[in-house]
């Protein structure tokens, strides 16, 4: 804009100035043709002022006069005026009318020409006859009569001279007054023409400061123009900067490639040693990825395809795998002929670490979903197994009391109690896994634990295998159940052992470690914290990442059938899940299996920590004759479980449901010293608020609770008063007969 | 004696004519030229020994004359240079005891011309002799200006140099 406009500003401009140069050569010509004339004019006025046509005249009079006088004193008798006075004077006159004659065509005499012929020619005729007279005269004196005649003769150039001379003076005036005229005139126009030069350049410095003014707000708008061009391009160029954003320009035949903003930095190479061209752009592209590029970038090239946006890798010279984003699109010239693209290249390498670091945490969220849902399967199963195996234990130890004569009798029953056991055993690793075990956990230095346990297995594992402990030092206090977590340690030195069939080493290490926030953060289900690492590591076969990525799913195994039952490492996930850690699998084909566990380290030592008495229960079991009022939805269980509390010597009364032991505690009033419900059951009432409504009407009723789903007691602490006993399925009698005896006689 | 004053007495009496610039004898005989000044003191140069001081021949016309002449004479600085004499101005006396006033500049030089011959011929007084200087007036302007003009003094009997 700005430049258009200073564009038709000089064509103004031009042709003012031409104008005006038109306006200044006619302006000069006027004084240099003045100064030409004036030069004549000064001539003419020099000669007008030295009167050098009157000068001569005034000679010849004067010469004239002269003549007279030598005359009159002549005539006066003078002794000094002789003939040779009177002949010179005449010569003299007659020199000068010679030169009068010379004159005649001057000025003044061209205009007196016939005045100036009489007078010449009457000093002529004078002289003329002078000579005549002076001719007659014998001696050098003249005689009176010769003077009184030259007298006359001369006497008569008087008139004509006298009126030469007035007519010349005349004549000399006016044509001099004429010359002065024509100077005024000369000066009048000189001073116009000054004056219009004065006026011209006044009007030429006016349009010349105009133009400036206006070139100069021009400029200032140019300059403001640039600033703002060169503010955009520098917001442009941080902004591409910034978003690591470039663009690009490709032609077909590598004829014009451009690109600006960080394109090098973005790719890798040093700044001003790229190219620019297509094919040295391709050549930085990984090789996996060329193939696709090339294709993209050539197809938009050539127009097949009007854009595209791709993603690539290019290997920088700095040695660095970048990821990148190319976006273009094919500008076909308007002749159809150049095939030319433009776009811009993004550097998503943060994007796409984001996008796998997005991908590992779905698929760990995932199988912990996973996790969770296999959990909730086993844990249901294992729940209704384990009612089931009571009522078979419970069948069992009435049977031996009724099959007490026949002596093969026990043995069955031994063998089939034991297979009971057995699967009770098997459920208990399930609801481990499902993190439903009842855990009895207590505050127990791991280092000192793992130490102990690892004597027990160095004995167990064999000559082939050296068992190694490493325990850095440091206090390791933390509340897990011991028997279960020892459980845990054996099933992992047992795996390793079938890892190093040709033996090898096991090293077992404690150590404290803090897992920090990234940590946390990779993994949603740890806490960030302190704590206790135990870490199992073997020299053996190792894992695939395939299998080990499921090492921890239930009846997953890499061991031969029938050698395991996959709920090992299963149930030490979940135990260690229902301890509020966390477990690694770490393992490589051929060089070994590392597992990794944390439990969270407890920071405050309880008095109660060392001094944890082991219950020393009676070996028999405890018999009672109290009322037990027992609450089961479940009729097999209740009949057998109340036919166990009969034999063991209580009165049993039963319901099937909430309301109804409600029902039988109003009817029998004191008489029941013991509710023993089961904690989950349908009918809107559980055994938690069962529990509530009994207190309501007995405040010193004893409770006792049991459940299959003992994860759920921790879930809801809110219903479970402190003076609650629990006793979790499956139970064998024996279980029972302690659990009743204690929540009639403990506090 | 009184032969002598009367001799002394016509001297004085011719001298004042000189002095006049009519000297009557002279103008008969053969026209001399009276000159004075440093280095030259007070003599009389005439025609013949004037001639053999120096001779120059100038083709010209003049403001005073018809038609082109050609004068014969000595120039300034030939006359200068063949008598010694000295000066700042040159006092030109003509035979009416007309006077011009030439400074020394104008006079030493090659371009002014004492002329006592026209077209071959000795000239009268009326003809503006016997000596008459004359400038190259054709030769250029600056001759044909009325200062040079003034210089031409002619019939001239007397140089004073001073």
């Amino acid at each position: 804009m700005a430049d258009r406009r200073l564009f038709s500003q000089g064509s103004a401009l031009r042709v003012g100035v031409t104008v005006l140069a038109l306006v200044y050569a006619t302006l000069l010509a006027v004084p240099l043709v003045m100064l030409i004339n004036a030069r004549t004019l000064q001539h003419s006025m020099v000669n007008i002022a030295a009167g050098e046509d009157r000068w001569m005249l005034y000679r010849a009079e004067f010469e004239y006069q002269a003549v007279i006088t030598a005359l009159e004193r002549a005539q006066a008798g003078d002794p000094g005026i002789g003939r040779v006075q009177v002949q010179t004077a005449i010569d003299v006159l007659f020199s000068r009318n010679d030169s009068l004659k010379s004159a005649r065509s001057s000025p003044i005499f061209a205009a007196l020409t016939d005045r100036h012929q009489a007078t010449v020619e009457s000093i002529d005729a004078a002289i003329a006859a002078a000579d005549q007279i002076l001719g007659r005269e014998a001696g050098p004196r003249l005689s009176p009569d010769g003077v009184r005649e030259l007298s006359g003769a001369f006497m008569r150039i008087g008139q004509p001279l006298a009126t030469l001379v007035r007519d010349a003076r005349t004549a000399s005036v006016k044509l001099r007054d004429k010359l002065l005229d024509k100077a005024t005139s000369m000066t009048g126009w000189l001073l116009a023409a000054v004056a219009a030069l004065g006026l011209a350049s006044l009007g030429l410095v006016s349009v010349l400061a105009w133009n400036n003014r206006r070139l100069l707000v021009a400029t200032t708008e140019l300059q403001t123009t640039v600033k703002a061009l060169r503010d955009s391009d520098e917001r442009l160029r941080f902004a591409q900067g910034a978003g690591r954003i470039a663009s690009w320009i490709w032609d077909a035949g590598d004829a014009l490639p451009r690109y600006s903003g960080p394109f090098e930095e973005i790719i890798g190479v040093a700044p001003g040693t790229f190219p620019g061209a297509l094919s040295d752009f391709l050549q930085l592209v990984h090789p996996d990825d060329r193939e696709h590029t090339r294709r993209a970038l050539n197809d938009c090239l050539k127009g097949a395809s009007a854009e595209f946006a791709i993603q690539t890798r290019v290997l920088g010279d700095d040695g660095k795998l970048r990821w990148l984003e190319i976006i273009g699109r094919n500008l076909q010239a308007a002749n159809g002929r150049t095939q030319r693209m433009a776009g811009v290249i993004h550097e998503i390498s943060e994007r796409k670490r984001g996008e796998a670091e997005r991908l590992t945490l779905a698929s760990q969220l995932r199988e912990s979903q996973k996790m969770e849902a296999i959990g909730e399967l086993t844990g249901g199963i294992a729940h209704d197994f384990n009612n089931q195996l009571g009522v078979i234990m419970g069948n069992l130890a009435l049977l031996k009391e009724c099959a007490a004569n026949d002596p093969r009798a026990p043995e069955y029953i031994e063998a089939a109690l034991y297979a009971a056991k057995h699967s009770a055993e098997l459920t208990r690793s399930l609801l481990a896994f499902a993190r439903r075990q009842p855990l009895r956990p207590k505050i127990v230095d791991i280092g000192d634990f793992i130490t102990e346990s690892v004597r027990l297995i160095d004995r167990t594992l064999g000559e082939d295998i050296e068992v190694k402990l490493s325990r850095l030092p440091g206090e390791t206090p933390v509340l897990v159940d011991t028997a279960q977590l020892s459980a845990c340690i054996i099933n992992l030195a047992n795996n390793a052992r079938d890892a190093m069939p040709e033996g090898g080493a096991l090293t077992i290490s404690v150590r404290t470690v803090e897992l920090g926030q990234d940590y946390a953060a990779l993994h949603p289900e740890v806490d960030a914290g302190d704590y206790v690492a135990i870490e199992v590591s073997d020299t053996g076969i190792g894992m695939t990442p395939e299998a080990a990525g499921k090492a921890f799913e239930p009846f997953f195994t890499t061991k031969e059938i029938g050698k395991g039952t996959g709920l090992g490492l299963s149930m030490v996930h979940g135990f260690v899940k229902q301890s509020s850690g966390h477990v690694e699998i770490v393992s490589e084909l051929g060089r070994g299996t590392t597992v990794r566990i944390y439990l969270p380290r407890v920071t405050e030592r309880r008095a109660a920590m060392a001094s944890v008495p082991l219950t020393s229960e009676p070996v028999r079991m405890p018999r009672g004759k109290e009322t037990v009022l027992m609450v089961e939805d479940n009729e097999s269980v209740r009949k057998t479980v109340a036919a166990q509390l009969t034999s063991l010597g209580y009165h049993v009364l039963e319901a099937a449901k909430g309301w109804e032991a409600l029902a039988i505690l109003d009817r029998s009033g004191q008489g029941i010293d013991l509710l023993f419900t089961d904690i989950v059951m349908p009918g809107g009432m559980d055994g938690y608020a069962l529990a509530r409504a009994a207190a309501e009407r007995r405040p010193n009723l004893k409770v006792l609770l049991t459940s299959g789903f003992p994860g759920r007691w921790s879930e809801r602490a809110g219903d479970r008063r402190s003076d609650h006993h629990l006793l979790s399925k499956p139970y064998s009698q024996d279980d029972l007969a302690k659990a009743v005896w204690a929540a009639l006689h403990r506090a | 004696m009184k032969s002598i004053i009367g001799l002394v007495a016509w001297l004085t009496v011719a001298g004042l004519f000189e002095v006049a610039g009519a000297p009557a004898v002279l103008a008969s005989e053969a026209p001399t030229l009276a000159v004075s000044g440093p280095g030259i003191g007070e003599r009389r140069i005439g025609l013949d020994e004037l001639k053999r001081l120096g001779g120059t021949e100038l083709r010209t016309s003049t403001p005073f004359t018809e038609g082109v002449k050609v004068f014969a004479g000595i120039t300034g600085s030939q006359f200068v240079k063949a008598t010694g004499v000295t000066g700042r101005d040159v006092h030109a006396e003509a035979v009416n005891g007309y006077k011009v006033v030439i400074p020394w500049a104008v006079f030493a030089t090659d371009t002014l011309l004492i002329a006592y011959e026209r077209d071959g011929k000795p000239m009268a007084v009326r003809d503006k002799g016997p000596f008459w200087i004359v400038f190259p007036f054709d030769a250029g302007p600056e001759f044909r200006t009325d200062t040079y003009k003034s210089y031409a003094i002619w019939s001239i009997t007397r140089f004073e140099f001073q």
